[in-house]
């Protein structure tokens, strides 16, 4: 098995305040060929580009821009290669976020990035939360219907709605539990963090390169 | 009835490298090693862990950094970290060990403040306020130093308090409840979970499937914590394994039976027919 996974490489942002530690190890244990992205690097070589999260997204895009990680980010995305994000990550992939005001994202996927509603749901929302997936993407996955660890305050809202791979509702609130555009894959709960499912979905992505 | 979904938490309290448990905050005892607790805890289906240096506050120390990254590295759920947290250093410091949540009460008792700027830097969701309170002849007090120090406010308009400066959530700790496994402080959890719109965490006094079953059907919490009633069970199933090499275990085998139940797998399914929802593996 671990042959299969040791020839994908899969390239780390550090945004530098953030538990990064959970998610290199999780997919190091899985077998993956993992490496921090250096902030000299002129080019992004790898196979899965990861974009991983927690903090905040005006911090997060200050980040990026200061070491030119959005342009970096950009030409892998021209070469269609797999990027993956994961709860702040994801939302990064947005064009806007309310996120203290107003920050422009990366602008990869159309859509916005809101704040959850106090009156519908509690916020943060964190917990264990339920994912539904849409039906053609059940092989990929190899789940249909797995609880989630959730820690976060924003939601994404795509606007093309086909974009939802799989939805999360609370307390009848509804909203994007993963996202799909072309060769970019995001999802608002924490794999790392999601016990054995979180380690299926991890496994998975090698389906998406 | 609670529609929340309820997270069952692992609270760990450490002292030395051990995992201690006390009754009303003092009288600790040693258990063991925090790491096979933690392991086993996550493997029969806790939600979260949460470990709480409980002296560090009275002696300023905060060396929970090797526990974090050994406990983190194995780890695919949740880990919350708490004792002894003064500033934003001893925050980063813990979040890069591996934590993913850090709990706080004395420095935001001294100073809210505090809590304010560090929401900003960290989020909300990162920061937990731990309220331990107390009921003292009719009247409640909120503590800090593991209870060591009463300050006269209540814990419902702390509460209110800590919400409107940012906190994440409240892990609501009832120091009279606390360890004797009788049951929650049921009035004052349903208060306060109703009150605020963060994620509210009972902590105190679990002692039975009942009892927890109590607390979160009367309240609008959305975690439980657990110490006593999990630790006393798996330190005799560790013991029937031959496992656990330390630890007070006389006192223990006196007063609990053995048994190789899969306790938190039990619980959950116990929950689940009394149409809690919970995650269950």
């Amino acid at each position: 098995m671990l042959g299969t996974y040791n020839k994908i490489s899969i390239g780390i942002i550090n945004l530098g305040f953030n538990n990064i530690f959970s998610i290199l190890n999780s997919l190091k244990n899985i077998g993956y060929k993992v490496k921090l992205i250096e902030l000299s690097q002129k080019k992004i070589e790898s196979d899965i580009l990861l974009l991983p999260g927690v903090g905040s997204f005006p911090r997060a895009m200050n980040f990026l821009k200061k070491y030119h990680l959005d342009d970096k980010i950009n030409t892998f995305n021209e070469r269609k290669k797999l990027i993956f994000g994961i709860c702040l990550g994801m939302q990064l992939f947005f064009d806007n976020s309310e996120e203290f005001g107003y920050t422009k994202g990366l602008g990869l996927i159309s859509g916005s990035v809101n704040e959850l509603d106090k009156n519908l749901i509690k916020k943060p929302n964190i917990g264990w939360f339920p994912t539904n997936i849409k039906r053609n993407f059940l092989m990929k996955f190899n789940f249909s219907k797995e609880m989630f660890y959730f820690v976060h305050s924003l939601y994404c809202k795509p606007v093309d709605k086909n974009n939802i791979v799989a939805t999360t509702v609370i307390n009848k609130f509804s909203f994007c539990s993963i996202v799909k555009y072309k060769n970019i894959l995001g999802c608002q709960f924490h794999p790392e963090k999601s016990g054995e499912k979180g380690i299926v979905l991890l496994k998975s992505l090698k389906k998406f390169i | 009835m609670n529609k929340n979904f309820i997270r069952i938490i692992s609270r760990l309290d450490i002292k030395n490298n051990n995992l201690i448990k006390g009754i009303n905050l003092e009288g600790l005892r040693i258990l063991g090693e925090p790491l096979n607790f933690a392991n086993i805890y996550s493997k029969h289906g806790v939600d979260e862990i949460c470990y709480v240096d409980n002296v560090a506050t009275l002696y300023g120390t905060n060396n929970l950094s090797k526990f974090i990254s050994s406990t983190a590295k194995n780890l695919n759920i949740p880990l919350s970290v708490g004792g002894g947290i003064r500033s934003v250093n001893d925050i980063e410091k813990i979040l890069v060990s591996g934590a993913d949540k850090v709990c706080i009460n004395s420095a935001i008792v001294d100073n809210i403040d505090f809590l304010s700027k560090i929401v900003k830097l960290f989020g909300s969701s990162t920061i937990t306020v731990i309220i331990e309170y107390i009921k003292y002849k009719n009247k409640y007090f909120i503590s800090k130093s593991s209870g060591r120090d009463l300050i006269h406010i209540d814990p419902i308009t702390w509460s209110k308090k800590v919400e409107d400066a940012g906190a994440g959530e409240i892990i609501l700790t009832s120091i009279n409840n606390e360890g004797l496994m009788k049951g929650f402080d049921i009035e004052i959890i349903k208060r306060i979970s109703s009150i605020v719109r963060i994620p509210v965490i009972a902590h105190g006094g679990a002692g039975s499937f009942h009892d927890i079953l109590d607390v979160i059907s009367k309240s609008n919490i959305s975690g439980v914590s657990i110490a006593s009633f999990f630790h006393y069970h798996y330190y005799l199933w560790f013991k029937n394994k031959k496992y656990n090499k330390i630890g007070n275990y006389s006192f223990l085998q006196k007063k609990f039976k053995k048994n190789n139940k899969n306790l938190i797998f039990e619980l959950k399914k116990f929950l689940i027919k009394n149409s809690i929802n919970v995650r269950h593996l």
